[in-house]
């Protein structure tokens, strides 16, 4: 355990395995006792140790005597750089769905279309109705009672004749 | 996980209600802090006073460290403040903010000073334990004794290490901490083994 404590103070963990080591350290005072030795080895070796036997001891003394102290879990600036690039993404993505969604309408996507289906019998053919002699006569006779029409020729006539047709089948 | 990440995981700890985790960034940072007080204050009693203080202080004011910048860097702050605050009831002359700027936190070294201000016991004591650490280091194998002091002064980290000593970096994991534990053993009988006692 004690070389895990060394890994530790050196940075040498991974997240969890550290975690994992502060822990036991913690919970055991013969393991807080090395993780305070290597350090003093530490700063000794650096020419920068105080001694100071019951520093640790009276700190320790005033903190129990401290409210306990529950603090919301501090956000690591890594993830709040996560989380702002995330929200970035996520509007650039939005932005180009719809912008690939309106590229596609506009230049992709085929107009709609109906098939079309060369159908003789279904073909539009001008009606043929055979019409008696005497309608042109009857025509020619009640000319000037016909609907007004600006547009001059047979046009007035032919609805006239297809109204006429219609009433005359019934 | 790194130097900072390791405080930070002790301090999300210490915010969440366990104070042991504050206790080792203590056992980690109380000498530095107390070289850092030396600059200004002389009297070791002092120093250790207002030592406790900061940490006291520090472990207070957890809810509002949210990790922006290193523990020390923010204990360092603390510690200057508290000094000043002191020196200042003491009717004694404060430092001013230029003397001690926060950049510095990471580079401090004032250790022929921190000599001057230990008392006789503990300057004594500190003696012995350097002379300790000294022998027992200028004894370990060349391997082990280069390990730990590209570690421990040069700050190096193991895969640094490993490139320099042309070694596995197993190797150097195990150099450093036979390094380490060889100088233990010889300091713990120093400094005795009873409960209580941290350094």
């Amino acid at each position: 355990m004690t070389r895990e404590i060394s890994e530790l103070m050196d940075g040498e963990l991974d997240a969890a395995e550290a975690e994992d080591i502060i822990s036991r350290v913690k919970a055991n005072q013969e393991l807080e006792r090395d993780w305070s030795l290597y350090h003093l080895i530490g700063d000794t070796i650096r020419q920068q140790a105080f001694y100071s036997p019951g520093l640790t001891a009276q700190v320790s003394g005033r903190l129990a005597a401290e409210p306990t102290v529950l603090a919301p879990r501090a956000r690591p600036a890594r993830e709040k750089y996560m989380r702002y690039a995330l929200s970035a993404a996520a509007s650039v993505a939005a932005v180009a769905v719809v912008a690939w969604i309106g590229i596609q309408g506009v230049t992709e996507a085929p107009a709609p279309q109906l098939a079309l289906v060369q159908d003789p019998a279904a073909q539009a053919r001008p009606a043929s109705v055979p019409m008696p002699n005497r309608v042109n006569d009857y025509l020619l006779a009640h000319q000037e009672y016909s609907p007004s029409s600006v547009v001059h020729g047979v046009v007035p006539y032919v609805r006239t004749v297809s109204m006429t047709a219609e009433a005359g089948g019934r | 996980m790194g130097d900072r990440e390791i405080d930070q995981a002790l301090v999300e700890r210490a915010q969440r209600g366990d104070k042991r985790a504050f206790e080792m960034l203590v056992s980690k940072y109380q000498r530095k802090l107390a070289r850092l007080l030396s600059r200004f204050i002389r009297d070791p009693a002092e120093i250790e006073d207002v030592s406790q203080e900061a940490f006291i202080k520090a472990y207070r004011a957890l809810p509002s460290f949210r990790g922006d910048s290193a523990f020390y860097t923010w204990l360092y702050r603390i510690g200057i403040n508290t000094a000043k605050n002191y020196l200042v009831a003491m009717g004694r002359r404060a430092p001013t903010s230029t003397e001690f700027d926060s950049e510095e936190a990471e580079t401090f070294e004032d250790a022929e000073h921190l000599r001057d201000v230990n008392t006789p016991e503990n300057e004594m004591m500190s003696r012995q334990i350097a002379e300790t650490v000294n022998e027992t280091l200028a004894q370990l194998p060349e391997e082990l004794r280069t390990a730990i002091t590209l570690r421990e002064i040069e700050g190096m980290s193991y895969e640094d290490i490993a490139n320099i000593m042309n070694c596995p970096i197993g190797t150097v994991r195990s150099r450093i901490f036979r390094a380490r534990e060889a100088i233990a053993e010889r300091l713990r009988p120093l400094l005795g083994t009873s409960k209580d006692k941290r350094w």
